[in-house]
């Protein structure tokens, strides 16, 4: 990587939205992805993160808004190079063997790695001549997941990657994933409905509900922040006045408050513990959105990739 | 590209192949029988001299083998075939088996992805029309000398020749692949795709069967009846025929029948000409001559294909603008 890309934001979005219809999957989408970290793109089903990705992938066209990929429009040859993509059911030609797989990724991608691609289905003991069609589903996301790196790709889009797989499947999958982003430093984008799915391999956390994103920094500025106070319902108020509260459930003898702290809470009349990252990614989600004015203050406070 | 459309379309490149084999070894079978009866019987030879009576050779040849047989409308019908197994799944398929996430996100591009399987599938197209024509024609040859020579109407200027012979193949199969292919484009769902395809094919190119043979204006033939009809030219197709009495006043078909008819079985009922001659009626003949084939085959192919280049160039549109 040159000097120059490592400042290039990986994806780069303003006010995208896309609608279906009268329906918004996707909408007033800002955000501005650093490279070189495994991004987790995390909210419930439905919350437009397939829809995110399909605009980043060059599949589906903004309703509105704009975007930018590796520095380039989404839809550029340079861009489709330069990602690899495997969508949510990892497609594959059912009539095409392991071994046709393979010869397409060399027929459609100029920089095609074929060594390493038959070297990753060798350790897994994947037939190079079986049909699509009759592979096991853990079979076929390291197939998919082979064309998809066999591109030698700077940017990795895995859409929902281990959703439907049995827990060893799924930890093979990562495995060879995390080892070859540990051996070429690119940048991966996974998404999931679930947190506890990707197994903490991300960095870097973008968190989706209701066809919004809700919040988007790395990982340990996120549990560096965040903090939950127990304390005096009185004193809520307080809080609120000087830092961004996420989340509070208030009975008449204790407030707990999950804040997003701007700095020490020196009222001695709180407890204060650092929160943890499913804590805070609980807050996010749960917290409804109309009402959400600090997680809509969060949206344009959200750090810029540092690191 | 191309090592990619031949892996992922090969299967029903070679069936087609196989199809279209078939027809033609059908084809060539029979026009060997035609060939031989042709010669053993003198026909060849008569027709060759161009100065004797062929009359009763002819005549005994269209009666061993008839005319065009029925098979052969449905030969016609072949090129419906690539808009419905080429056409329509192109772009529908890989949509609605959800692999145009893994084709489209290859470093080809989705415009060069299209664009080369339909240059493919043109290709194909070019080729099987031209072995249709070319072998139709071929089996024809000899209806064609016997229209020549007066002895019959049967000749490539009347359906189902027009059909199979000259470019309108091409021109049919090109249209129907560029419908399907639109459909898919539009409908992303192969068997709606299809059954578009199907109604749009039908659609348009039925009402063409009659329009097609208007677009230049008929010509006209009229006169009393001679012993032997009123011959038009050799090779023309008649569109229609008109009948009036000496005075000018029109009379339908059965008036003549009426008049002139002789009951001859069950099922057909013929007609003196003796008799239609003597009573002085007149006959009026609209009718296509022959050397108005290449004139109508040209309009006809050319504004399929106009159609077609149209249907193509909505489709890339469709694929390379926007999905879903």
């Amino acid at each position: 990587m040159n000097p120059a890309s490592d400042v290039t934001p990986t994806i780069e979005t303003i006010g995208l939205g896309r609608r279906y219809g009268r329906r918004w999957a996707l909408r007033d989408c800002t955000l501005t992805l650093p490279q070189g970290h495994v991004i987790g793109l995390v909210g419930p089903n439905g919350a437009g993160k397939t829809t995110l990705l399909h605009i980043v992938a060059g599949l589906l066209e903004p309703t509105t808004g704009d975007v930018r990929v590796l520095g380039a429009g989404a839809r550029d040859l340079r861009t489709l190079s330069r990602i690899g993509f495997v969508a949510q059911d990892k497609p594959l030609y059912p009539r095409f063997t392991v071994e046709d797989m393979l010869r397409m990724g060399g027929w459609l991608n100029p920089g095609w790695d074929r060594a390493s691609a038959l070297e990753r289905l060798a350790g897994l003991d994947i037939p190079l001549e079986q049909r699509c069609g009759s592979l096991s589903g853990g079979q076929r996301a390291q197939v998919a997941l082979a064309v998809a790196l066999g591109k030698r790709p700077d940017l990795l889009l895995l859409d929902e990657p281990v959703a439907n797989l049995d827990p060893l499947a799924r930890r093979q999958f990562m495995q060879v994933l995390l080892e070859h982003v540990a051996a070429t430093g690119m940048t991966v984008v996974l998404s999931s409905h679930l947190l506890a799915d990707l197994e903490r391999v991300w960095d870097y956390l973008v968190l989706m509900s209701a066809s919004r994103i809700q919040l988007s920094a790395p990982t340990d500025e996120l549990l560096h922040e965040h903090r939950v106070l127990t304390g005096p319902p009185n004193k809520a108020d307080a809080i609120a006045a000087t830092h961004a509260v996420v989340q509070s459930s208030i009975t008449d003898r204790q407030a707990t408050l999950l804040i997003r702290a701007a700095g020490p809470v020196h009222d001695p009349d709180w407890s204060v513990r650092p929160a943890s990252l499913e804590e805070i990614v609980l807050a996010y989600m749960s917290t409804p959105l109309a009402g959400a004015v600090p997680a809509l203050s969060l949206l344009g406070s959200a750090p810029k990739g540092s690191r | 590209m191309i090592a990619m459309t031949w892996r992922q379309h090969r299967a029903q490149l070679l069936i087609a192949a196989a199809v279209i084999a078939a027809c033609v070894a059908y084809m060539v079978i029979t026009s060997l029988q035609h060939a031989a009866f042709a010669n053993s019987i003198g026909l060849s030879s008569c027709l060759a001299a161009k100065t004797r009576d062929c009359g009763p050779l002819a005549e005994a040849f269209l009666n061993r083998f008839g005319g065009i047989p029925q098979a052969y409308t449905l030969l016609a019908g072949l090129p419906l075939l690539a808009g419905l197994f080429w056409g329509a799944p192109l772009i529908a398929r890989e949509v609605e088996a959800g692999t145009y996430r893994l084709a489209w996100t290859q470093s080809v591009g989705r415009g060069r992805w299209l664009t080369v399987k339909l240059v493919t599938f043109l290709a194909a197209i070019v080729v099987a029309a031209a072995v249709l024509s070319l072998t139709f024609s071929f089996w024809l040859r000899i209806y064609s000398q016997i229209s020549a020579a007066g002895y019959t109407n049967i000749d490539r200027l009347a359906p189902p020749a027009f059909d199979l012979t000259g470019t309108a193949p091409f021109a049919t199969m090109l249209f129907a692949f560029a419908l399907g292919t639109l459909a898919g484009a539009l409908i992303r769902r192969t068997v709606p795709a299809m059954a578009v395809t199907l109604g749009g094919y039908l659609g348009v190119v039925l009402p063409l069967e009659s329009l097609r043979y208007t677009i230049l204006s008929p010509l006209t033939k009229s006169g009393p009846f001679a012993t032997n009809s009123i011959p038009v030219p050799p090779g023309a197709y008649v569109l229609s025929s008109g009948y009036s009495t000496a005075a000018g006043r029109p009379v339908p078909f059965s008036s003549l029948v009426q008049v002139c008819g002789t009951p001859q079985g069950a099922h057909s009922v013929g007609i003196r000409l003796s008799c239609l001659a003597a009573k002085g009626f007149h006959v009026s003949e609209t009718y296509q001559p022959a050397w108005r084939y290449w004139p109508l085959q040209g309009i006809y192919s050319a504004s399929l294909v106009v159609v077609a280049i149209i249907a193509l160039s909505a489709a890339v549109w469709c694929t390379a603008r926007r999905v879903r």
